[in-house]
């Protein structure tokens, strides 16, 4: 009754055309949309994806959308595709959140820069948690701390989001793990059971049927809510270090299941796009079909998103140090848009903050590109106060390899 | 012949460098077999030098030549104008230039596979499939 | 198990028009998810799970799983007329049942793919329902240490697929292993033989990888030769059902073969981690190994069409098991299905036995009646899929090029495997015309990814001792007894011409 209400008040105000809100909505009259999901058809992603299309569809009157599945190197091409796509609000989709990971440590192959996205919505926080087996004989925090022995956990491989939150779990609150990469899909599950492996780390409400089921119990959660049965990693942590390392895990819980557009998109057309994911996320409808399908609905809309990511992505040089350490990549450079907190020694030391901390650096003369206000530029004309998109080598001497200046 | 094996050894010998535990396992006894199966090719061309292609030989190969440019040309075809607009006039192309069928029948056959893959991927299954680049770029 | 609630469920089916018409119509749906190359199961439930949605809970389950219990069924289909696999687990099929098409026996090919898909069904119907009270033991009774040493026993069936040269064949398994290594690797999160290629990460597309390897060289041979697939040719009002009900006669003729390689494929679909191609191969490679006259084989011999095709339909029957009783799917499609299970209300886990062994009882019987009605379906136009094979060469080749590179793209989605199509198309013509086997090259691409991943993992799990696990201990044992008896076949035939 309700949506009939609302198809019929904007098939009238499309006949009146008249505001600019309004015009969005009606661009996409007759118009058909790709919602590409970076996986194969079947799985998590593809089914958040066909949910939000269905019901972005219904919210969209006259648009058409269509899913198309682009699968492979861990959602990268996916997102490449997506990013590189025309940014005429006809081409959106979905991605795992684990690529900020990716793109912090500019692992090979990325061409997408998340901080440029269009943000649309996201549309479930998914705490995740640490599954143990029965019969592992290990139940607590407490026991895998203090294990004689690494205890034996699965991951899907090296460079895999599992691994990659397991790694860092291990560093942040100092478990005692050995991790055994090549269990895809729900293959850990079945390891558990037989005991190759005692636990695994992973999306709760996907291991919760496994506990349910009375096969295992969950030792502590990433991300939970204030309410939640389960211990929170963020109160396990003791050091600083471990915080940070636990706070990027926690913001990638709460970003899940994300829909993004490329970058450029007119702002009516993106403000439509996300009016359509906010009515679609809030439809009676795609609810119900969520709960059958016990998938979690938590959305949040367009610039909290946006923000949450650029959040995630301001690491200090230190954490991303660490990072990289722990994954065992080499990082190159890191980027940040901030302004210059001190210009000393004529332009050749500057301080700004990158992440929440602030960095001194030591820019070269030769080396370093320096713009400012698009021109050609030199690091005497550098001035406190600037904003400065700034490229550089994180550690040492933090030297920059790019700066572009507003003047 | 001999080419395939030169080239199956110089592969062999291309992936140890870049490999680790397994691919070496595999690929040093394949690059060692690879050597064994070329000189006992190389001692049976010595010992019988009779050598060169026959007639029917050599048409044989000219047609898979040209079968095989056939191939490459369907895939630029579906590369730049995607399967819907590539297969019709790749099929249609193939059955009068290749094969000389009547005009009918090839028109009949071609329009009859855009239909086919027209309903089943557009209409029935909403299946996206390849947009061919020249196309996605003239039209977004 | 009460035998009445067995009975009752079965009388609940057959009587309920609205399940059998389920049926009736997730038959066809299946069959053609698996005839159009590079569709497959998975894809099927995905797009269906919309249509059942709101279901009643055994309708909704009864209609997918009819569904994607014959996509096998129809998948051989085009393995048998135009050497182009429809699914991966069907690319076995191809090595005799095209040889078969081209000996002008499609209709019997036909047949007994049919017969068997539908044995091999009811069979892993009976393996699922069997094995219920003993499931936990058995299941997890395998372990990485047992994958590795199942994937190497495949590994020595190489031998046995080689026809005449031992070397060779071990070179081109060798490749197809290497080929297998290309990807990123999960071990050290280092990418392989990718020359930098994204799309090359998740290793070679095995679909991309089968139509080209076989696909495309038979179209090439036979445009090269001129005429239709079938050599032999004949008037088409001659050819009749009875080639059809031949084949099907024969499955039942290798009975003992039949059972066997339903048996493996149910097992091997009950064990989480090796998946439908090794079991259709590993049935294949069975198939040869235990044959009395080897070298019929990749020529069109009758069984080597029944031992695939019976192993990927009895593999739904088991990889039911874990999905239904432990709430684990066996594999990616079970993973799927399983989704879709919760959607319509039913929670699989171990309770599912004690509070809803009625509706286990109505799958069962559904996997039996939809294994069985696919055959009659079938049989009715088995007679007209045949005559394809009697075609005009000049008039298939076009489509199936086209049917080949469609299948690549909908299998992976990268166009850049278009490119490796020409690559391994090419290379797949050459040891085509130089006499070099290609089935190993299958055998390696499938098992060596499961073999190198659960080799790792059991030397990371229990180091070098695994090997001694009673059932590793087994396996070894399979393994030496293969290596022998392939020697011993060889010295004896060996013997036997100089005796000759």
């Amino acid at each position: 009754m309700i949506h009939r209400t609302i198809a019929s008040a904007i098939g009238l105000s499309m006949l009146l055309a008249s505001g600019p809100a309004l015009a969005g909505a009606e661009y996409y009259d007759g118009k058909t949309v790709t919602y590409i999901v970076a996986t194969k058809a079947g799985g998590g992603y593809d089914t958040y994806g066909r949910l939000i299309a269905k019901y972005m569809e219904k919210h969209l009157p006259g648009s058409e959308f269509i899913v198309k599945n682009v699968p492979g190197a861990g959602h990268i091409i996916g997102a490449n595709q997506l990013y590189a796509a025309k940014p005429d609000g006809l081409t959106i989709g979905t991605f795992n959140t684990g690529l900020v990971y990716a793109q912090i440590l500019d692992r090979q192959g990325v061409k997408f820069d998340l901080r440029k996205m269009s943000w649309i919505g996201k549309a479930a926080s998914d705490p995740r948690a640490f599954l143990l087996g029965k019969d592992a004989g290990v139940a607590t925090v407490k026991d895998l701390q203090t294990a004689a022995e690494p205890i034996r956990v699965g991951v899907s491989g090296v460079g895999s989001a599992s691994y990659n939150d397991t790694r860092m779990l291990m560093e942040a609150i100092d478990l005692k793990l050995k991790i055994i990469p090549g269990y895809s899909g729900k293959e850990d599950e079945m390891a558990i059971m037989r005991g190759d492996v005692a636990g695994a780390f992973g999306s709760r409400s996907s291991f919760q049927p496994f506990v349910d089921n009375g096969y295992g119990r969950f030792a502590f959660e990433v991300g939970g809510g204030a309410d939640s049965d389960l211990p929170q990693a963020r109160d396990l942590v003791t050091t600083d270090k471990g915080r940070s390392l636990i706070a990027l895990v926690q913001s990638q819980t709460e970003l899940a299941r994300l829909t993004a557009a490329p970058p450029g998109v007119p702002e009516d057309i993106l403000e439509t796009l996300r009016t359509a994911y906010r009515s679609a996320t809030r439809d009676g409808d795609l609810l119900a079909e969520a709960k059958k399908l016990g998938i979690p609905i938590v959305p949040l809309y367009g610039d909290d998103v946006a923000e949450a990511i650029n959040a995630a992505l301001n690491q200090s040089p230190d954490t991303v140090a660490l990072v990289a350490s722990i994954m065992n990549v080499e990082v190159k450079v890191l980027s940040v848009k901030t302004d210059l907190l001190s210009v000393g020694d004529k332009g050749k030391v500057i301080t700004f903050l990158s992440g929440d901390e602030t960095v001194e650096s030591k820019v070269s003369g030769s080396r370093t590109k320096i713009r400012i206000g698009g021109a050609e530029g030199d690091r005497k004309a550098l001035k406190v106060g600037m904003i400065c998109a700034i490229t550089y080598k994180p550690g040492g001497e933090n030297e920059p390899t790019t700066m572009d200046c507003e003047s | 012949m001999l080419a395939i094996f030169a080239g199956m050894v110089a592969m062999a010998v291309g992936f140890p460098a870049e490999g680790r535990f397994l691919p070496f396992v595999i690929g040093i006894p394949g690059t060692v077999l690879c050597a064994i199966q070329l000189a006992i090719e190389v001692d049976a061309a010595r010992r019988d030098p009779g050598g060169g292609l026959s007639d029917g030989e050599r048409r044989k190969l000219r047609t898979a030549g040209i079968l095989f440019c056939w191939l490459v040309a369907f895939m630029t075809a579906i590369l730049l104008f995607g399967f819907l607009y590539a297969m019709p006039v790749a099929l249609f192309a193939f059955l009068r230039l290749q094969q000389r069928e009547p005009l009918i029948l090839s028109l009949a056959l071609s329009a009859g596979g855009l239909v086919g893959m027209w309903f089943i991927f557009d209409v029935m299954l909403r299946l996206p499939l390849h947009g061919g680049f020249v196309i996605e770029w003239l039209f977004g | 198990m009460g035998l009445d609630l067995v009975l009752s469920s079965l009388i609940g089916l057959v009587t309920s028009p609205t399940l059998i018409g389920l049926i009736l119509i997730a038959i066809p749906i299946g069959m053609f998810f698996g005839a159009v190359p590079g569709l497959g199961g998975k894809l099927g439930i995905v797009l269906l799970i919309p249509f059942v949605f709101g279901m009643d809970m055994t309708a909704g389950a009864v209609f997918l799983l009819a569904m994607h219990a014959v996509v096998h069924t129809g998948g051989s289909v085009p393995s048998i007329l135009f050497g182009v696999p429809g699914t991966g687990p069907d690319a076995a099929t191809i090595m005799d049942g095209f040889p078969m098409a081209q000996k002008g026996e499609a209709g019997r090919a036909l047949g007994a793919s049919l017969g068997a898909s539908g044995l091999g069904g009811v069979i892993g119907a009976a393996v699922l329902a069997v094995l219920i009270p003993v499931l936990a033991p058995v299941v997890l009774a395998f372990s990485p240490a047992e994958f590795f040493l199942l994937a190497i026993l495949g590994i020595t069936f190489i031998a046995s697929l080689s026809g005449n040269s031992l070397i060779k064949g071990m070179i081109v398994g060798a490749f197809g292993l290497m080929i297998a290594f290309v990807g990123m690797d999960p071990q050290t999160g280092v990418a392989r033989f990718t020359f930098g290629q994204l799309f090359l990460w998740d290793g070679v597309d095995l679909i991309t990888a089968i139509l080209a390897m076989f696909a495309v060289p038979e179209m090439i041979a036979l445009g090269v030769k001129g005429g239709s697939v079938s050599a032999v040719t004949r008037d088409a009002a001659n050819y009749s059902i009875r080639d059809v009900v031949v084949g099907m006669g024969d499955v039942f003729r290798h009975w003992w073969l039949s059972l066997r390689t339903s048996i493996i494929g149910a097992v091997i679909g009950m064990i989480p981690g090796l998946g439908g191609d090794a079991a259709s191969w590993i049935c294949y490679g069975h198939a040869v190994q235990s044959s009395k006259t080897p070298e019929r084989f990749g020529k069109g011999a009758v069984e080597g069409v029944i031992a695939p095709e019976t192993a990927n339909n009895s593999k739904e029957g088991g990889s039911l098991l874990p999905t239904l009783f432990f709430g684990v799917p066996g594999s990616s499609g079970m993973a799927i299905l399983l989704g879709a299970l919760i959607m319509l209300g039913i929670q699989p886990g171990p309770r599912m036995i004690v509070e809803n062994l009625d509706l286990v009882w109505t799958l069962i019987w559904a996997l039996v009646l939809a294994n069985v009605l696919a055959v009659v379906m079938f049989l009715g136009v088995a007679r007209w899929v045949g005559l394809l094979a009697f075609m005009r060469g000049g008039l298939l080749i076009p489509f199936v090029f086209v049917l080949v590179f469609l299948g690549s793209y909908l299998s992976h989605g990268a166009w850049e495997n278009m490119l490796l199509i020409l690559l391994f198309g090419l290379l797949g013509y050459g040891l085509k015309e130089t006499g070099w086997p290609r089935p190993p090259f299958v055998i390696g691409l499938v098992l060596g990814p499961i073999a190198e991943v659960s080799l790792h993992q059991a030397m990371a799990i229990w180091g070098p001792a695994f090997l001694m696990r009673p059932l590793s201990l087994v396996f070894l044992a399979l393994i030496g007894g293969s290596i022998a008896f392939y020697l011993w076949r060889r010295g004896r035939r060996r013997s036997l011409e100089i005796g000759a």
